[in-house]
């Protein structure tokens, strides 16, 4: 009976699982596997900042359609604001206004874009006329300097240009360098200074500000870089001299000395892009109206989420997987490790440290700490007090890996941050139990069991096709669900018991 | 294919796994209102008491940090003495006091404690470092068992004690662990004690294993561990026989020693009771409790009384000859 039931609701649970799986596969076309993605990304830029009860106006640069990259979709979330488009020298503009706002406000814009392949050639320069840039005395004067300086150094547009840069972003600037790039000299500066320089000297240049599109979990900054006209075409350079050539994934955004977002009528405004790897269907569906209704309801759900609460979700939505396979190498294999979920909790840390790493930096705090919390043993700590201080020496451990690994220039060792500290503490203190009580064979052997069972949790949770297939296909958490609850019901023998009770195998079989 | 073959053979003698014992047995028949009689042991110690099965003595309980002032007052007057935690589990936390050393007590295995020292242990044991999920627990101060001379032999420095699977009622399977030099006095196979596995019908000792390996004699001091007699046999079960209707659990274990003085006592109960005793007897007890199942199915009035649970064990139970 009890059995029944369960068998039932694993079968309901499998089958709805399965059947929308194979719904979204066979007759929807969704992609099984990630390669097959074409080259389309979803950026999402949120500008939030807070409102003093006046009028507000968000300025912000969107980009628009170039040679090599297309605009499929763009939308704005904006509760309560007008929104007006214009188009400017240095780019599309879009004002979002409202009369009156108070308190933090947020403001998101969305768009996808398709990179053409192969990559066409570089754009046309439109013939207009040269703009110097308004610059007044002193400026005027170090300019003039810089560009009596380059005269000699080449014929070409191309050849100043890069003269130019060499100069601007030389780690020991001259004085007519220094004085137009200010104090912080980022490569935006750089390339706007250079756009103004060349300007003035009557050549056709421009700086570009965009993004780097490549797969992140974390936000992205701009990038930054000069284009020149020369014969007719632009031809790209960035900011740092060693390496000038504008890598293929940096998708230009706008152009000139503006900021990308102002906001007026508010303080404090952040600026936040992230970038992604778009989920393929949707851009098909935005391309070919084809079935798009109903792949439309399917997909909504993770889809019309943020970008940023949608890369989330690619993490958490593998995490059933992760446990799923806890509770078969606990309950049919046999291993044991501390606590119950502590080591998919690390293996989540592991994904942001890489394997290797995590092994080294998880080993290193544990031994620090158990080594001090068994010391601790002596001073006669009462238990919370003691399971602080744990947990601080942990902290502490963490902070001197990461400032003794930036000094050593290991960045690996810096992502020791985002382990989980109080599973940490907690792991030390049931491993000086066990050590205590039960000897150090015994700690240790679990410790790096523990360890073991993490290592192939990661391993099974990074794989690029199962994050794509659980975060396409979330019903397959239903399929988990079933299997989770079937091993629930699981009452036979773990691998480790054959070994253990194979004195009583004994007589016929 | 040999695994598959293990495992087939296994399942045919009626080997138990975890998994097996916490899906059929102990999830089924034991109910969780019933679980804290036996998580407790100071609940339990009460319920034996008034059932008539002997326990230790209780010196004291102390239950709050401020509390462990009293500590020297409760034991004045006792020269040894046990602490333990109420809700400990696999022997953790236990300390056996066997005598005084100034203002020091003298542990089992020799090592002097100082009053300090002691109060950390108690301070410890309140704050759950030895219980089960953590929970904040009671300290209990009782009555050192002093093991009947009979083991002398076959114990070295620890209290060997006797456990017996109960279901619902029915005896199922005994075992004897005996303490070793490696085990420092404790009675817990994983640690390097030795379990011996019990004939139910005479309570005599049977094959003993020791790291999983069939032994004869005691690894410290030589003298022969199976052929032993087990004295009180005929009290023991009938004590294993009465825990049920103490706890109404269907699957439990219950621990119990010898001492010199008081005969058999109850030193705890347990729900999740360890599957070692399968080894220590050479045989599986899924047979077993299936014969009891098919009783309670067909005529469960057998199984009623003590003395009628008392008589089914020593009919059915009967050893299987040595492998």
């Amino acid at each position: 009976m009890r059995n029944r039931t369960v068998y039932l609701l694993a079968a309901v649970f499998a089958a709805a699982g399965l059947a929308l799986f194979a719904y979204k596969v066979l007759a929807l076309d969704f992609p099984l596997t990630p390669g097959d993605a074409p080259d389309n990304w979803a950026v999402e830029t949120r500008v939030t900042f807070q409102a003093a009860g006046g009028p507000v106006a968000v300025r912000l640069f969107i980009p628009r359609n170039t040679r090599a990259y297309t605009i499929l979709d763009q939308s704005f979330v904006s509760r309560g604001y007008a929104l007006a488009m214009e188009l400017t020298p240095d780019g599309r503009m879009a004002s979002l206004t409202r009369r009156q706002a108070k308190g933090p406000q947020t403001v998101y814009f969305r768009f996808l874009i398709h990179r053409a392949e192969p990559a066409p050639p570089p754009p046309q320069a439109e013939p207009a006329p040269v703009q110097p840039p308004p610059w007044k005395t002193l400026r005027l004067i170090a300019a003039r300097a810089l560009l009596d300086q380059i005269r000699n150094e080449g014929e070409t547009a191309t050849a100043l240009a890069q003269a130019l840069i060499k100069r601007l972003a030389a780690t020991d600037p001259d004085d007519a360098a220094r004085s137009l790039l200010g104090k912080t000299a980022g490569a935006e500066r750089i390339v706007d200074v250079a756009a103004g320089v060349l300007a003035l000297g009557g050549i056709h240049a421009r700086s570009v500000h965009g993004i780097a599109l490549a797969e992140s979990q974390k936000p992205v900054h701009t990038v930054h870089w000069l284009e020149v006209a020369e014969a007719g075409a632009w031809h790209r350079m960035t900011a740092d001299p060693a390496a000038p050539e504008v890598p293929a994934g940096w998708f230009p955004w706008w152009r000139g000395t503006g900021k990308m977002a102002q906001v007026d009528g508010g303080s404090h405004p952040k600026l936040r892009i992230t970038v992604e790897r778009a989920a393929d269907q949707t851009i098909v569906d935005s391309l070919s109206q084809d079935r798009a209704q109903a792949k439309n309801l399917v997909t909504s759900a993770m889809a019309s989420l943020p970008l940023e609460v949608q890369q989330v979700y690619r993490v958490l939505l593998v995490v059933p997987l992760g446990v799923l396979l806890l509770v078969v190498l606990r309950n049919v294999i046999g291993l044991k490790s501390f606590g119950t979920f502590m080591p998919v909790l690390i293996a989540l840390a592991f994904r942001e440290t890489q394997l290797l790493w995590g092994i080294v930096l998880f080993t290193v705090i544990v031994a620090i700490g158990l080594a001090i919390r068994l010391w601790m043993e002596n001073l006669r700590l009462l238990v919370v007090p003691r399971l602080a201080a744990v947990l601080i020496v942990v902290v502490g451990a963490m902070a001197v890996l990461s400032v003794a690994s930036a000094q050593l220039g290991l960045t690996g060792g810096l992502s020791v941050a985002l382990f989980p500290m109080v599973i940490l503490t907690m792991t030390v203190e049931r491993m000086s139990v066990i050590w205590d009580e039960r000897g150090p064979r015994d700690a240790v052997q679990q410790g790096v069991g523990s360890l073991v069972v993490a290592t192939v949790c990661y391993l099974l949770m990074s794989h690029p096709l199962v994050e794509h297939l659980f975060f396409q296909f979330p019903e397959l958490l239903l399929v988990v669900l079933a299997a989770v609850l079937l091993l629930g019901r699981y009452s036979g023998y773990r691998l480790t018991e054959l070994y253990r009770f194979r004195p009583l195998a004994g007589g016929q079989p | 294919m040999e695994i598959v073959d293990l495992y087939r053979r296994l399942r045919a003698n009626g080997v138990l796994g975890l998994n097996w014992r916490n899906a059929e047995y102990q999830l089924v028949h034991n109910q969780r209102r019933y679980f804290p009689l036996v998580d407790d042991k100071l609940k339990s110690k009460r319920l034996a008491e008034a059932a008539g099965i002997a326990v230790p003595p209780l010196f004291g309980v102390i239950e709050y940090p401020h509390e462990v002032r009293t500590f020297d007052a409760i034991v004045q007057d006792h020269e040894d003495f046990v602490v333990k935690p109420a809700e400990g589990s696999g022997g953790d936390g236990i300390l056996v006091i066997v005598g005084r050393d100034g203002a020091g007590f003298r542990l089992a295995n020799g090592t002097v404690m100082s009053a300090d020292e002691m109060r950390f242990h108690i301070n410890n044991i309140l704050a759950g470092t030895f219980s089960l999920g953590g929970q904040p627990d009671k300290a209990l101060i009782e009555y050192r068992i002093r093991f009947d001379p009979l083991f002398k032999h076959i114990a070295f420095q620890g209290v060997p004690d006797i456990r017996i699977i109960v279901f619902y009622g029915v005896p199922i399977m005994a075992m004897t662990r005996l303490p070793t030099e490696e085990s420092s006095g404790k009675a817990n196979l994983h640690q390097g004690a030795i379990g011996a596995g019990i004939d139910m019908t005479s309570g005599r000792t049977l094959n003993a294993v020791w790291h999983d390996r069939i032994i004869t004699t005691h690894p410290d001091t030589g003298a022969p561990v199976s052929g032993v007699q087990i004295p009180h046999w005929e009290i023991l079960l009938h004590h294993a026989a009465r825990s049920f209707d103490l706890t109404h659990l269907g699957y439990q274990g219950i621990d119990m020693v010898l001492d010199s003085e008081r005969g058999p006592v109850m030193l705890e109960l347990n729900a999740r009771p360890g599957l070692s005793i399968q080894i220590a007897n050479g045989e599986g007890l899924g047979l077993r409790l299936a014969k009891v199942e098919e009783y309670l199915q067909s005529a469960p009035d057998t199984l009623a009384l003590v003395d009628s649970r008392v008589a089914f064990t020593k009919a059915h139970f009967v050893p299987r000859p040595a492998v």
